[in-house]
Parts: structure tokens; sequence; C-alpha cells
């Protein structure tokens, strides 16, 4: 047999939607990272609860990968159009796992080197168990050819299925076993991929964007959310509201977004550490509360999780368009904070980070992520998520023993130099005061005197230029010299640093930039940087090139190409790689 | 009723800008006597408004006061009494605000309970903007919006709030404060979301609905031997509006939990309490036991 | 003696155009005086005045609100105000001279006020100060 390659490969499981391809390819994935693989998983579907095609796509490594990659090894396919779909994808000595009922036309694939592997896994599944368990045998057939032990995949079963009953744990085992016997038997011995556990490997989570974000909030002190189901955004407020009742964590489903937003508003203005979390479309909704907060300088962070746009667009894909959005939305100016993590690790500390900045500055605060990021399964070392490392900075709010101390009338909107006022909450007899969104005096109070208003607009938009003075440079990635830079925010980080490794590797010479606090833009820190670079390429998922007219926008500095995908699929590292040969050749990237 | 605290603590300096004869200085009285006769100190209470004249309100008194925007603050005072359930927490806005613009807000807010009191300042008119119709204008009436007349139904607060399943559902007239007081009073004790719909003219934009068109009309529900717990009986009565108007609380169940009642979550502290003490004392160990799902 | 007698000197006091004006006026002060008297000042008050007024000065029923003010009994005048003004073309709605309806509304009550006091002897008008809410006895003394 050709060379045998060892935990370095993708596989794909793909069917209809409602035949459980989601649930069945992230603890498939589960299996590979309890074994000490890294893994990375990718999800993909449609809006709709039955039919249409859904897939999955698990790439397995023995180091940390940031992104799926586009070669894939293996495909289970548990319809015949999931082979169609996935052909172009499949490398050569690959393999294409179905049930041996359907009709796959087999000279396509003999054309690319792939071998069709044939299996009797709605059989197995109804013999051992029920029809409903063909995705279990195909799970247990991909392990079999891949030679991968089975007990990761029945630990994986027997926590998932547990909630149901011991007869369905043991069907999907048998199942499993079954499926697995067989694979390994037929085709396990000349298939090239394998994936074998690492001894040694350290204690990983397998875990998304939206679950460590949630998790940063929660150990930030956040203990209200407010929120409107919206894709990807909604397990934001499913996981806390699925911690345990100790914590104390008050979750609202709302009626709609307006009133989420409001809530937030309205639990923060009372002194808790409040959230709301939503997508593109519930964020319009919320363009007049940011108003509010800003007006009235409530600290409120939004999670604002991208997808495909505008209007309904495509509600379980993945783009970044809402950047210039977010960094405008509402009427009037006053200032508000953007940041957007890269990875799932700084979506832990964007989850408690973004709460100090609400705080300090008395303002909203948007925590940008995407799709992509959001709904990614990856493994990070559990020491990564670091709960002692987190820091509660509750800025000028006025303690208790403060406000004991307060002698004259409590002005909530004090004018200082920073412009940051000292803060209370309504309950302490020295501190009774007003907020009005009408423009209004220290006090709180109703005035559209013009000098006070030029001083108020001073004091609020003073808060924007004190902020800056906090905003993180973005940050390189690779060697600090290299032909071409890839700028970027959010999740594109990943797969321009596996395209910036490949081009290092093959000889080429490439490193990454990257921005994560957005607005207020680091404007000297962000000039900077770009001025270091040789040739800039902003690679970005939206039409318009984003981040490349922000940073012209505030540092004058236009990037030197600028390569774009919005078709709702995230960026390949191959495909990054692709575009910059071109930009090379031609002067345009994409 | 006896007044057991000063009700000038809750006056303020504050240049009042309604217009002379206004109905909202009534409600503005009423309200400060309501939580003097209460003994709920400036302190202990939060007003929250939306947008409109009426939505003033709390920028002329001396209290905890957030004037929001237009059509929300229900779901502001919501979450305020979630995240302190300590505060009294009162909201006073108009009828467009609550029945119109914030027309989803007010049913949730009927079925969900939250112990909030609600004052609705209803001159079935837009006053602010000067003179278009609003939600509660009858059909017919002329404005610069409906110069032919509204076409539609007026909304009927009474029974919608009935319908949607609010505990305390009440009506009083501006022209009768002392009454608005009680009600107000009895609203804010109320274990539960309480509604109290006042009617309250605009001297300078509603020529129809005057002082004296309300006069010729209301009438007491407690004089009748009316029993507020009927729900059929209060059906009826909820939809009684050209020529007789009943006043008082058309209908009120006590003893149901509120919503905060029902959070497990609010038990043991408050999320205001909670940050207040992870602020002092963070125990990070206490979270690592949620990795355990993740492995 | 005449009702039409009463409503020409309050128009003639106010300069009104019309005696409709007038009328409105009168009705109006009246009604609002019904709300703050007790029934038996209400019937003296009555006896005292062109027997066209009794009906409006009846109340139906219940006591007079003790919160009653000053901004209520203004209240009941302003409605009777005839609204001028027209449509606001640049913010909507309409705009109407609310700047002076209280000015003008006390400036009216009191020809009604002294149309009133021409007809009552000191002890009555003594009566009436002391039931009339604050402010507004004022209005009454000084017109």
């Amino acid at each position: 047999m050709a060379n045998v390659v060892t935990n370095d490969m993708s596989i794909v499981i793909g069917g209809d939607a409602g035949q459980g391809v989601e649930s069945s390819g992230a603890g498939f994935a589960l299996s590979f990272a309890r074994a000490g693989l890294h893994v990375f998983g990718l999800q993909d579907y449609r809006s709709r609860i039955r039919g249409g095609h859904n897939f999955y796509q698990i790439r397995l490594s023995e180091q940390q990968r940031l992104s799926h990659s586009n070669p894939v090894h293996l495909v289970l396919a548990l319809t015949p159009e999931t082979v169609d779909l996935h052909l172009d994808q499949l490398a050569e000595g690959g393999a294409v796992v179905f049930p041996d009922k359907f009709e796959i036309d087999p000279e396509p694939l003999k054309k690319r080197g792939v071998r069709l592997d044939a299996l009797p896994l709605t059989r197995i599944a109804e013999e051992h168990g029920n029809r409903v368990m063909t995705n279990t045998a195909a799970l247990g057939a991909a392990a079999g050819i891949t030679e991968f032990p089975l007990t990761f995949m029945e630990s994986v079963i027997r926590d998932n299925f547990a909630a149901k009953g011991e007869q369905v744990v043991d069907a999907n085992l048998r199942v499993a076993e079954a499926a697995y016997k067989l694979a390994r038997e037929r085709y396990g011995a000349d298939f090239r991929f394998k994936l074998a556990p690492v001894k040694g490997a350290p204690r990983r989570l397998l875990m998304n964007g939206n679950e460590a974000l949630a998790m940063g909030a929660l150990a930030g002190g956040c203990r209200f959310i407010s929120a409107y189901p919206m894709t990807p955004a909604t397990s934001v407020i499913e996981w806390l509201a699925a911690v345990p009742h100790e914590y104390g964590m008050v979750t609202k489903h709302s009626e709609d977004e307006i009133a989420a937003a409001c809530m937030a508003i309205g639990a923060s203005f009372a002194g808790a550490r409040a959230m709301t979390a939503t997508s593109g479309g519930g964020f319009s909704l919320m363009a007049e509360a940011m108003g509010l907060a800003g007006m009235t300088e409530v600290p409120l962070v939004i999670v604002e999780a991208q997808r495909g746009g505008p209007s309904t667009g495509l509600p379980t894909r993945t783009e970044q368009s809402d950047l210039l959005f977010v960094i405008h939305a509402s009427q009037g100016e006053f200032p508000r904070i953007v940041t957007a993590p890269g990875t799932v690790e700084e979506c832990f500390e964007a989850g408690w980070r973004a709460f100090n900045l609400a705080e300090r500055y008395q303002c909203p605060v948007v925590v940008m992520t995407d799709t992509c990021l959001a709904s990614s399964l990856r493994t990070v070392d559990a020491d990564a998520i670091d709960f002692a490392a987190v820091e509660i900075d509750r800025g000028p709010t006025l303690t208790y023993e403060e406000l004991n101390r307060l002698s004259d009338g409590y002005r909530r909107f004090q004018l200082t130099k920073t412009g940051v006022s000292p803060r209370a909450f309504p309950g302490h007899p020295r501190s009774v005061f007003a907020s009005s969104s009408d423009e209004h005096d220290e006090t709180g109070h109703i005035t559209e005197e013009n000098d006070n208003r030029r001083r108020m607009m001073r004091k609020r938009m003073g808060k924007l230029g004190e902020a800056e003075k906090e905003m993180r440079p973005p940050s390189l990635y690779g060697p600090e010299k290299a032909d071409f830079t890839l700028v970027c925010w959010g999740s594109t980080y990943g797969p321009c640093k596996e395209a910036a490794d490949e081009i290092n590797e093959a000889g080429g010479s490439a490193n990454v930039l990257q921005f994560s606090d957005l607005w207020p833009v680091p404007e000297e820190a962000a000039a900077a940087a770009l001025g270091g670079c040789r040739r800039t390429v902003a690679v970005e998922q939206n039409y318009t090139s984003q981040l490349a007219r922000l940073l012209r926008m505030t540092t004058g500095i236009q990037v030197d190409a600028t390569l774009t995908k919005y078709d709702g699929r995230p960026f390949a590292p191959e495909e990054i790689v692709a575009g910059l040969e071109k930009e090379v050749a031609s002067g345009h990237a994409a | 009723m006896v007044t057991r605290l000063d009700p000038k603590l809750f006056d303020a300096t504050s240049e009042i800008t309604w217009c002379a004869g206004c109905g909202d200085f009534a409600i503005l009285k009423a309200l400060k006597l309501a939580l003097a006769d209460l003994s709920i100190e400036p302190h202990q209470a939060l007003v929250v408004s939306g947008i409109g004249c009426g939505s003033k309100l709390p920028d002329y008194m001396t209290i905890n006061g957030y004037m929001t925007i237009h059509g929300r603050p229900l779901p502001v005072a919501t979450a305020a009494k979630l995240a302190n359930p300590d505060l009294h927490v009162i909201v006073v806005n108009g009828d467009g605000d609550s029945y119109g613009i914030g027309g989803n807000h007010f049913v949730q807010s009927c079925r969900r309970n939250p112990n909030i009191t609600q004052i609705v300042e209803n001159n079935q008119i837009y006053g602010l903007t000067k003179g278009q119709y609003s939600p509660t204008s009858d059909k017919g009436f002329v404005t610069t919006t409906s110069p032919d007349g509204a076409i539609e139904l007026a909304f009927n607060p009474m029974s919608v709030a009935l319908a949607a399943g609010a505990t305390f559902i009440a009506r009083a007239f501006a022209g009768e404060p002392k009454h608005l007081a009680q009600l107000i009073a009895e609203g804010i004790q109320h274990r539960g979301y309480a509604l109290i719909d006042v009617l309250q003219p605009c001297v300078t934009f509603n020529r129809v609905n005057t002082y004296d068109w309300y006069r010729k009309r209301i009438y007491h529900l407690e004089d009748e031997a009316y029993n507020p717990a009927d729900r059929e009986v209060a059906w009826e009565k909820a939809h009684e509006w050209e020529e007789r108007i009943p006043l008082g609380v058309l209908y009120r169940v006590d003893g149901l939990p509120t919503y905060e009642d029902q959070v497990p979550t609010l038990a043991d502290g408050s999320p205001v309490s909670r940050i207040i003490e992870l602020a002092r004392n963070p125990r990070p160990q206490q979270y690592e036991s949620l990795k355990d799902g993740f492995l | 003696m005449d009702y039409a007698e009463f409503l020409s000197e309050v128009q003639r006091d106010g300069s009104f155009g019309s005696r409709e004006e007038a009328e409105a006026l009168v009705v109006g002060v009246l009604m609002a005086m019904a709300e703050v008297l007790p029934t038996a000042q209400l019937d003296a008050l009555a006896s005292q005045l062109p027997v066209e007024t009794m009906v409006y000065l009846r109340r139906t029923g219940s006591q007079p609100d003790p919160l009653f003010d000053s901004h209520l009994f203004l209240g009941w005048v302003v409605s009777t105000l005839d609204a001028t003004g027209s449509r606001d073309k640049t913010v909507g709605g309409l705009d109407l001279t609310a700047a002076y309806s209280g000015e003008e509304a006390i400036r009216r009550m009191r020809c009604v006020f002294s149309a009133l006091k021409r007809r009552l002897g000191p002890d009555q008008q003594r009566e009436l100060v002391a039931l009339l809410p604050e402010e507004v006895d004022t209005w009454f003394l000084n017109a």
C-alpha cells in the first residue's frame, strides 16, 4: 500500500436534514477528541428541519487546527446525493462509505482514485437496533476503515444516549460494533488513512465559540441574559439557561429582539451585569436601544453572531458583513466598543472582558462573531480556559461604602476629566437619580440648553478617546517580515493562519495581521502595523471588504489587495493560498 | 387615606412643561400621594417611562427615574425588577406608547405577570407631536393624520388586558385624583402586574374627550356591588364605552405567583446582589465543573 | 335677572367675539365649580344666578374630590377655549396657541368670576373663597 498517513485527514458525514447528521457528527468529533486528537468540526446545514443536504466535516490532526481543510479523505454518504456533492473534495486514495442499496456510478470516483466502500448499513441498523441508527452504523464503519479503536465512540454513545435509556444505548453500541467489524474486515486493510489515539495528550475540551463566550460571560459575573432565538446565536442563551441554578443566572427568552435589548439595558441600569445575543437581523432591531444605552451611559454587552445577509439571507451560513453597520448603528453619535475574537479561546476572554469594558466606559460593547466561529467545534486545551485569569473590574461603579460617604446631591452624569462619571444604581438613599434619553444635564434631568449640550457631547465622546488607549493593537502571526501579509478579523483568522503556514512551509513568505479590537480603532498601532508590511491583502468574508474600508477611513492607509468570499461557506486555507497566487499573477486576488 | 410620608419628598424643582389644565398634573400628584401613603421612599422606587408628554413625569419628581425610548418602558422595567426585586417598579407612559408602538410588550406583560405597576396616561391622542390620532382614539376621530376620521376601531385596553391574563386591571379618571391615588396605591400593593388606565384629557389637542365628556359618562363600579373577581362580568364591563364608562378595579385575581416568584435562579440572590459579591470574591473554582460537559 | 344679560356682561368684559364663546366659558367655569363645591354651596350659588345655570351647577352624588386643584380647575376652562391655529408644516401636527392658554384661561375665568361676584353678597363670596382650591381662590378674589 502506498504511504500510510496517520492522524491527518478529514471526514465528511453527509445526508438529508432529519437524518441526524449534526448530532452524530458532533458525537463522532468528540470520540476523536477523547482519544487525544485535535479536532475541527464544521457544520453545514440549511434553514429547514427536514430534507435538503446537510453535512458535517471533521478535520483530524495531531496539531492544533483552526480551520477545516478541503481535501477530504472519507465521505460517509447517508444519501446518494452526498456522493455527487462531495466528489470534488475527495483526495486520491480516499473512500466513500455508503449503504449498499444505493446505486452509485463508480466511474467518476474511479477517475479520482477514490474507492466505493458499499456496506449494508441500513440492514445492520435495522437488525441490531432500528433504521434511525443508520448514521451510527456509518460512524462505526468509519472507525473500522480507519482502524480507530471503537472504545472512544462507545464512550460517546453511552453519554449521548444515556437519557434515552439502556435499551437505546445498547442498540446503538451493537450497531456500531457490527458496522465497525464488517468495515474493518472488508476495507480496513488497504485504506491509507489511519486514525490512532495520541498517548499522553492533555485534557481537551471540544467546544464552539458560543459556548466559550457564554462561559466567559458567566465567569465575568454576568447573571442576566435576555435574548430572542436567532441562528447562530441561540446556543448562547441556551447554554446559560442550562447551567446549574446555584450560579443564579437569570435568563429571559423575550418576545422579540427589541425587548431583549431593552431588558438587558433595564437589568444593567439596575446594577446587574447583563447581556443579549443575536445575529444581524436581531441587531438591526436593537439599533434604537443601542442609542438608549449610549445616551444614558448604561453598560450593555451585545453578542452579534453574524450570518449571511442581507435580510433573511443565508440563515445557517457564515459571513462577516455587519462590521460597518455595528460600528455606526443608531442615530446620532455616542461611544461604543466593538471587538471580534478570532478563536474559541479568544471568545472565552471576550466573554468576560466585554463586561469590564462596558462598565469602565459605561457604553455598549458589541462582541462580533460569525456562524463559523460560533458553531464550529474545536479542541481547546482545558487549561486554556483559565477561570483564575478572569478579572472583574467594574470601573467607577460606586460601592455601598462609597455611596454612604456621598455628601451633596449625587449627579449620575457628573462631568469628569475622562468623561466617565461615578456610577450608582437605584436603591441607595444618597443616590436617587434620573436618566433620560433626551439630552440632559449632570443630574439627568432634561435640558436643551446649548452650553450643556456641548459639554455633554464632549463628555460622552471623550470616553471614546479614553477607550482607544486600551484597545489592543493588531497581532502578528508568523515571520515579522514577509512578502504578503494577510489582514483579517474574526474567524477568518483560522484559515489565514493555516494558509500562511502552508505558504511558509512550501518556501513562500507570508504572515497574518489579525485585528480584534475594531472600534475605536487603535489608529496609531494600526497604522504602524500596516506601514511595516510589504504587501497587504485583506481577507474577508464579505463583498465590500469592510475591514479594509474601516482601516482606510481611520488610518488613511489602503491595503494593496482584497480577497473576498461571500457565498456563505467559510474560507478554506487552500482558497486563500490560491487567491494569493492569483494575486501575484494578475494583481487581483478575487 | 392617612399619609405616612410627606408627599413633598417627591417634589422636584424642574420646570413642568405640560399645558395648563393637563390631566397629567393630577396623575403626578396622585402618584406622589400613593407612594407617600405606602411609605415608599424615593430611593426605593424606580419610575420608568417612554416618550410623550406624560412620559416626562419622572423628570418632575425626586425619585429614581428612567425616561427610555418610545414604546419600550415595559421591558426595561421588567428586567430592572428581575435584576433587583427589592425595587418598587412603576411604568408611566401614554396610550400611544403603551398600546400602539409598545403594544407587543403590553400584551406580553399581561400574561407574564411581573410584579410592577403600569399607569397609562390615556388621552386618546398624540399630544407631544401635536395632535395625531392614537390607538385609543374613537373611530371617526378627526386629526391631521385622520382627516376623514380614524378608520380603525379604538384599542380597548381593558378587554385586551383581560384576554391576555392580567391579574389587576383598573381604570381611573384624572378629574378624580383622590380615587386615582387610591387605585395607584392598590396597584402598587398588588402582587403581580397591575394596569391602571387613566382617562386623562389633553386640553390642547383633544377637543372631543374633554373633562366634561368623561364626566358625563363615568360611573364607579364600587357603587354597584361589583365583584372584580368575576371574569365574565369583567368582560362585559370591559366593553362599556360609548354611553357609560366604568371606573375602578375592573378585574383582579390575588394570590397568583408573580413572574419573579417563578424564576428559580432568583431564590438565593439577584443578578445585582451576585455581581456585587463576585466583584469582591470571584471564587473562580466554582466554574471548573462546567468543563465536564465538554470532555 | 336675565341669563342673556349675564352672558353679555361676560362677553363685554372679556371682549369675546360672540355670545356662544362667552356661554361656553361660563358653562366650563360653572361645571368646574360643580367639581369642587359641596352640594349645599352649589344650591346656594344656583339660587343667586339665572335659572339656566342650574343644570351646570349639579354634581352626581359623590363628595367633591379633596385633591381637585387649580390645575384641574384650569383644565375644565381651557377646554372651552376656541382653538386657533393651523397645521404645522415643519414638524407636523397642529400649531395651537397652547402657550397662552393658561394665562388666557385665567383671564377669561376672571370675567366669569366678576360677573358672579356682582350677584353674590360678601358673606357668600367669603364662603366660596374658603372652599375653592388654592390659587383658584386668589383668582376669584382678584377678579
